[in-house]
């Protein structure tokens, strides 16, 4: 289910709100919004439920068994490997099997050995998002973090939770425990105007800007050798605000969602085109993300305690796997290595880039995302180095059909990403005017919704 | 390490959130929502006739159990655009002369009586949206061109592509029209993929006649259908969507945005410079060539129906009616299969003793010189065919039942293009 249907906005959201505050007790509260979650989940595919199912009971048993064995190290290692193994296999079958079969014939292609078939897997929507909750959970649990629930109503309703369940912001269990742990205590009104202000400003980020965006460059991107130089820079710096507004888009309306039932969910983005170099990049742009890949893999693999050439292949391993997190394709692959290896130009080069005026900074950094995002977008490698000619060497072509408005909605996106506060940094105390004026855009989008296409969040297929 | 569990701001303290509800947004918000939702559902409650909707669309709106469409039902209009033409977005530059749309008191496309008080003698089903007209007008239909052709009252039992059908159906509609046809027309679109699976019972519905036995189960399972449908249907034909839908197409025009809906359709010229359009779906399948296990599957599903059909004492021929694009294909320099589906359904009914009218090489071999003096056998911005298609086909079909019961049939005498 998408938060931008109407399905969504007109049956299950008012269900869902009504009877969550009409319960009471806190198993009440756990149970169905472990129930809602599924049915949000099973109305994509219902035989997918049962995979979430496999994948709580495995992390919630070992969370028992964390509590049971406090004392015994090497049982704690083995609660440790089992169920993180059991949930990468789980993700590792569904989303990398083909791609490594992929590889495998290019290998036995060489050797003129027979291809390997590839098989039939449907990725299942949000499966790189919940099994990155599960395993936080477990690792938190053995490192001591967090104390692991014995409530397994409270575990199923926050691996299943709606808001966060297909496209993030990964949500460490540490980071909504207080809220699940007074579930039974809050308040309906409290917060209930930020989250609806969260809310409609992630769905006209998302359905009225990324949209509309997309509308145009989806389009002209399919026919890349076509299009001017002029033309291909707009579709990319239109699939940058896309990208942004998009995913950025679904986070605040995650947080506004959560804010409605109570759940303070963390900060996704913090206006991350205002970045000033890599590694403020990093920070800025899917921050639940970045922080999973620095504390379970770049620490784990040592970090920066190894020296510099360890901290150099810490640095690339880690961007490497994150790009990879986003999709079994050589594409991500690259675009990690990518940022892997500005992340360590810049480890090494800082003293030279952190003195340059912040303006240059700030453009530079834009710069290289964009190239970044070049490669992310594109089918594969060779129209990737295409876009890359297009945009890079001066040709002549057709401009998008809709640049006029292209433009405009570039502009607009730029205004907010550039120069804009994100919705972090806004009070969510509207006066009636402003507040009326977030509804009419409210009206705006939901006839968007009914009117235009489906359009899918692009994490989802992440 | 620890994250903090919050990120959201605290009020400003000079700025206090304003005392009345109607100015905050979570009083707005939800109410926005709740009126967006009551006017949705409340513009559903009003006429359709009010809204650019094709007559069947709103004889559609509600339809009784084993009915296609509302009884007592008269719909004068003028509104036509082609199918493709709205699924494209293109500018519609098809029109026609006014329609009337009318269905009889048991809920069917009712055909004007071309020989008054006679009891039909022949009944047409099936072939759905062809059989019942969509875009002519009740006296272009093929029941009442064939009616013209045979000299005998024709019965237009089509329903809904989406209905269930049975030979019980058939029964009880016979009994219901207190008539005894000898023959039928089964119309067979080339498309059309149900197979005996269709109507066989399923797992849940084993069960069903297991535990409360058949004569109760049935009527059970039937309501429990029809009522799915019928809210199914409701559901589908929001006017407020409709609205939503219509505006966003109007600006995606290829000036303000992109025009994606055109990808769904094939645009050509006629020789006339006027445009064609054809769905892409529809010219891919006819492109590619049908299994042969699926060929055979089709032709026993239709001859299980002549069988039922025979019990009950009437004779069925089967006219299969081609798509748009088998036949328009190579005038638009389109592929053709050399051995094309219908040519091989035909022989296979046969081998079944099936009688089989195909129209596909009728209206191919003529479709040249037609098209030559600007006359098509569809519609150029729709895939249903048209007044002088069905008047077509209906020669042949006319032609075919004449020929297998001389006595029968009083008609002026046509060609012949029965198969046997």
């Amino acid at each position: 289910m998408l938060f931008n249907s109407a399905i969504f906005l007109f049956a299950f959201l008012p269900v869902t709100y009504l009877v969550f505050w009409s319960l009471k007790s806190k198993d009440a509260r756990y149970v169905w919004l472990a129930i809602t979650g599924y049915v949000f989940y099973g109305y994509w595919n219902p035989a997918f439920c049962l995979l979430m199912a496999f994948s709580t009971v495995v992390s919630y048993t070992a969370g028992l068994g964390f509590l049971k064995y406090g004392d015994d190290p090497k049982r704690r290692k083995w609660l440790l490997i089992i169920p993180v193994t059991v949930d990468l296999l789980l993700l590792g079958w569904f989303k990398y099997v083909n791609f490594g079969i992929g590889i495998a014939n290019s290998f036995l292609g060489w050797a003129g050995a027979e291809q390997l078939r590839h098989l039939n897997i449907i990725l299942p929507v949000g499966i790189s998002f919940y099994t990155f909750h599960t395993i936080t959970y477990i690792v938190d649990s053995y490192r001591r973090v967090i104390t692991p629930t014995r409530n397994i109503f409270e575990f199923a309703a926050y691996v299943s939770l709606f808001s966060q369940l297909v496209a993030g912001p990964i949500v460490r269990f540490r980071e909504l425990q207080e809220d699940l742990d007074g579930i039974d205590t809050k308040d309906r009104t409290e917060g209930l105007d930020a989250a609806w202000s969260f809310f409609i400003l992630g769905m006209v980020q998302k359905v009225l800007l990324a949209d509309t965006v997309a509308a145009i460059i989806d389009p002209a991107l399919k026919d890349t050798a076509a299009l001017s130089t002029a033309g291909a820079w707009l579709c990319m710096l239109g699939y940058t605000y896309q990208l942004y507004f998009d995913f950025a888009g679904y986070s605040n309306m995650a947080v506004g969602l959560g804010l409605m039932f109570g759940m303070h969910i963390p900060q996704n983005f913090n206006s991350p085109y205002k970045a000033l170099n890599p590694s403020d990049f990093w920070r800025r742009w899917h921050i639940s993300l970045s922080r999973c890949l620095r504390d379970y893999l770049y620490i784990a693999l040592g970090g920066n305690r190894g020296g510099e050439s360890k901290t150099y292949r810490n640095l690339m391993i880690t961007m490497v796997l994150g790009g990879l997190w986003h999709g079994a394709a050589w594409t991500f692959v690259i675009w990690g290595a990518y940022h892997g290896l500005l992340l360590a130009l810049y480890r090494r080069f800082s003293s030279y880039w952190d003195p340059l005026p912040p303006l240059l900074q700030r453009v530079g950094m834009f710069f290289l995302v964009i190239v970044g995002w070049t490669v992310f977008r594109a089918e594969n490698m060779s129209h990737a180095f295409a876009l890359l000619g297009r945009m890079l060497t001066p040709h002549t072509g057709i401009e998008p059909v809709g640049a006029p408005l292209l433009l405009a909605a570039v502009a607009l996106c730029a205004s907010f990403a550039h120069f804009g506060p994100n919705s972090f940094q806004m009070q969510h105390r509207w006066q009636p005017a402003a507040a009326w004026s977030l509804a009419a855009l409210f009206v705006g989008c939901i006839i968007r919704i009914y009117g235009g296409e489906k359009s899918p969040f692009l994490y989802f297929q992440f | 390490m620890t994250a903090p569990a919050s990120a959201i701001p605290a009020p400003r303290p000079d700025k206090a959130p304003p005392r009345r509800a109607w100015g905050r947004l979570g009083w707005i918000a939800p109410r926005v929502a709740a009126a967006w939702l009551l006017l949705d559902l409340g513009l559903r409650f009003v006429p359709l006739t009010w809204f650019p909707l094709r007559d069947f669309q709103i004889a559609r709106r509600w339809f009784p159990l084993h009915s296609p469409f509302t009884p007592n039902l008269r719909i004068d209009s003028s509104y036509f655009e082609g199918d493709e033409a709205l699924e494209g977005n293109l500018p519609p530059t098809e029109s026609r002369t006014p329609t009337r749309f009318t269905t009889d008191s048991l809920g069917f496309r009712s055909t004007p009586a071309v020989h008054q008080g006679a009891s039909p003698e022949v009944l047409v089903f099936r072939g759905f949206s062809f059989t019942w007209g969509a875009g002519l007008s009740d006296e272009e239909v093929l029941p009442v061109a064939l009616a013209r052709e045979l000299g005998v009252n024709v019965y237009d039992a089509a329903r809904f592509h989406e209905d269930p059908e049975l030979p019980a159906d058939v029964d009880r509609l016979l009994a219901r029209l207190g008539a005894r046809p000898r023959t039928a027309v089964y119309v067979h679109l080339e498309p059309n993929g149900h197979t005996l699976d269709w109507n066989r019972p399923k797992a849940i519905d084993r069960m069903g006649i297991a535990m409360l036995g058949e004569s109760r189960y049935t009527p059970i399972k039937q309501f429990a259908d029809y009522a799915q449908l019928v809210v199914a249907t409701w559901f589908r034909v929001s006017p407020l969507n409709i609205f939503c839908v219509r505006l966003y197409k109007s600006i995606s025009n290829d000036r303000l945005l992109p025009n994606v809906y055109r990808r769904d359709v094939a645009e050509f010229r006629l020789p006339d410079g006027r445009p064609f359009l054809a769905r892409r779906t529809d010219m891919e399948r006819v492109e590619s060539r049908v299994p042969e296990d699926v060929l055979r599957a089709r032709a026993e599903y239709i001859s299980w129906w002549r069988d039922q059909l025979a019990a009950r004492g009437i004779q069925m021929t089967v006219l299969l009616v081609p798509e748009k694009m088998s036949v328009y294909g190579p005038a638009m320099g389109r592929p053709v299969q050399a051995n094309p589906f219908l040519n091989r359904l035909e022989r296979e009914l046969l081998s079944h003793g099936v009688k089989v009218v195909n129209g596909l090489p009728l209206l191919s071999r003529e479709a040249p010189a037609e098209l030559a003096a600007g006359r098509l056998f569809y519609f150029r911005e729709d895939h249903h065919w048209n007044a002088h298609g069905v008047a077509r086909l209906s020669r042949a079909v006319a032609e075919a039942l004449r020929s297998s019961d001389p006595a029968l049939y009083r008609g002026k005498s046509g060609e012949s293009e029965v198969s046997e």
